[in-house]
C-alpha cells in the first residue's frame, strides 16, 4: 500500500483542527466575492474573532490588493508564515510566491498549488474565510472535498450582483452546491443599490425563485477598494453586513 | 533520540536545534520533513499499523538539499513515533513535455539559467519553485518554442513513494 498523498494528509489533518470555514462564492466573475470576503474578515477580526483568510483565486488573486499587502512569504519553524494584517488576521495568497507575475496553471496544477500553500502554511486562527475563484473547477472542488474529509463545520455563502446574467450562473452554483449536500448559509446579493443623496437607486431587479433567501443586499460604493485599503468599512455598507454578520457570529 | 513528553513540556525543540544546524535560517526542508512525517504519523495511526520502510522520491525542480531533509526527517522522527522507521531517498530526475511543440527536456538543460532568474546566481536559494514545485509555468519556458504550456512528467517534488508496513 503506498499514501497518495502525503499533503492531503497533513491539510485534512490542520483543517480538522478548525472551529468553522465559510466559502465565500458565485460561479461568476467580478460579483464582489473578494470585497465581501475582506469585509467579513476585518469586521469579523474587529469583533474578537480570529480570522484566517485564504485566497483562492489564483489566477485574479484580489485579496491582497484590497488590504494593502505587500508582502513576500517567509517560513517559519513549521511552514510558511502567513501575513498578520493584525493580531486576529491572518492571510494568505498566492500572489505572496509570485507577486504579479501571471500564473498559467492548467487544472491538476492549481491542485498542487492549492494543496502545498495548505500543506505548508502555519496558520493559528480557528476560523477560516475562503474567497474562491469564478468557475465551478479545481479550486472549488478541491477545497470542498479536503474540507469534507477534515469534518469540520463549513457553510457557503453565495453573491450575486442584481444583474440576470449573474443570477443565471449564480442559480447554477447554488444547485451544484445543493447536489455536492453543501450547506448553503446565505445569497447576498452585492451592489444591489447605491445611494444618491437621500434617493436609493435599484442597480436592478432581480427576480429568484422562492427558494433562494436573500440573506443581506449590499449597496455599491464607489470606490469601496480605496476604503479596504486603509481598512476602512464604509457607514452605509456596515449596516448592510449587520445580517450577515449576525448569521456569521454564532458560527464563529 | 527525542522524546514527545520533553517537547510537549517544553524541556526541549527539535525545530530550534534544527534550526541552528542549519546555520540560524528557517529551512524550507525543515517544514517539508514535519509535515511528511505528521502525515505518516496520522497514516499510521489512522490504519493502525507499524511503519518500517518509505521510499520517498525528490524531484530535482523542488531544489532539496536531500541531505538536510535527511537530518531533518531522522531527527524528527521520533517526535511522530516513527523513529524504527528506514527511510530511503531517490532523487528523480525532472523531465518537461511542451504541449505545445511536444519538445521534451531535462532540468539539467535549464538548472543554470532558472537558477540564474530566481536567485540572481545558479546557486540554490529559497525562491518560489523551491516552495512550490508547481509554479514551474510561472517561472520556466519551453527552451524551444517558449511556450509556458508545459508539463512535468516526472520529478516534480518531494513524493511519498512507498510505505511498508506491519
Amino acid at each position: 500500500m503506498s499514501m497518495s498523498d502525503f499533503r492531503e494528509e497533513v491539510i485534512i489533518d490542520k483543517l480538522s483542527r478548525c472551529n468553522y470555514v465559510l466559502m465565500v462564492g458565485a460561479g461568476k466573475g467580478g460579483v464582489g466575492k473578494s470585497v465581501i470576503s475582506t469585509l467579513l474578515a476585518l469586521k469579523l477580526s474587529s469583533m474578537r474573532k480570529e480570522i484566517f483568510l485564504l485566497d483562492l483565486d489564483l489566477h485574479g488573486s484580489s485579496i491582497p490588493s484590497l488590504l494593502g499587502i505587500n508582502y513576500v512569504v517567509k517560513e517559519s519553524e513549521k511552514g510558511f508564515k502567513p501575513y498578520e494584517y493584525n493580531n486576529r488576521l491572518e492571510v494568505m495568497s498566492l500572489k505572496f510566491f509570485i507577486e504579479d507575475k501571471p500564473a498559467p496553471l492548467r487544472g491538476h496544477y492549481k491542485d498542487y498549488v492549492i494543496k502545498e500553500i495548505l500543506t505548508l502554511t502555519n496558520w493559528k486562527s480557528k476560523n477560516v474565510i475562503i474567497d474562491l475563484p469564478p468557475g465551478f473547477s479545481n479550486e472549488l472542488l478541491t477545497i470542498i472535498k479536503l474540507v469534507r474529509k477534515a469534518n469540520v463545520k463549513r457553510g457557503h455563502l453565495v453573491i450575486t450582483n442584481p444583474s440576470i446574467i449573474s443570477a443565471e450562473v449564480v442559480k447554477k452554483y447554488m444547485t451544484l452546491l445543493k447536489e455536492l449536500g453543501e450547506e448553503i448559509i446565505g445569497l447576498v446579493i452585492n451592489m444591489a443599490y447605491m445611494k444618491y443623496g437621500n434617493a436609493v437607486i435599484r442597480l436592478g431587479e432581480l427576480r429568484l425563485g422562492k427558494e433562494f433567501q436573500v440573506l443581506a443586499e449590499l449597496p455599491y460604493i464607489p470606490g469601496i477598494d480605496n476604503y479596504l485599503m486603509r481598512g476602512v468599512i464604509p457607514k452605509e455598507l456596515d449596516k448592510g453586513l449587520k445580517p450577515l454578520i449576525s448569521k456569521i457570529v454564532p458560527l464563529f | 533520540m527525542i522524546y514527545l513528553e520533553d517537547i510537549d513540556n517544553n524541556l526541549i525543540n527539535p525545530f530550534t536545534l534544527l534550526t541552528k544546524e542549519a546555520g540560524g535560517d528557517l529551512m524550507h526542508e525543515l517544514s517539508l520533513a514535519d509535515a511528511l512525517l505528521k502525515a505518516l504519523s496520522n497514516y499510521a495511526v489512522r490504519n493502525n499499523v507499524r511503519i518500517r520502510r518509505v521510499i520517498l522520491g525528490i524531484g530535482q525542480l523542488a531544489q532539496v538539499d536531500k541531505d538536510l531533509l535527511k537530518d531533518n526527517i531522522v531527527t524528527l522522527a521520533g517526535v511522530y513515533g516513527l523513529d524504527d522507521v528506514k527511510f530511503e531517498f531517490k532523487e528523480e530526475e525532472t523531465i518537461f513535455k511542451c504541449n505545445a511543440c511536444g519538445h521534451v527536456w531535462r532540468w539539467g538543460e535549464i538548472r543554470d539559467e532558472v537558477l540564474r532568474g530566481l536567485c540572481g546566481d545558479v546557486v540554490e536559494c529559497d525562491n518560489p519553485i523551491h516552495y512550490i514545485p508547481a509554479l514551474a509555468n510561472v517561472f520556466i519556458r519551453c527552451p524551444k518554442c517558449n511556450s509556458l504550456d508545459f508539463e512535468v512528467i516526472k520529478g516534480q517534488g518531494l513524493e511519498v513513494l512507498s510505505i511498508e508496513y506491519e
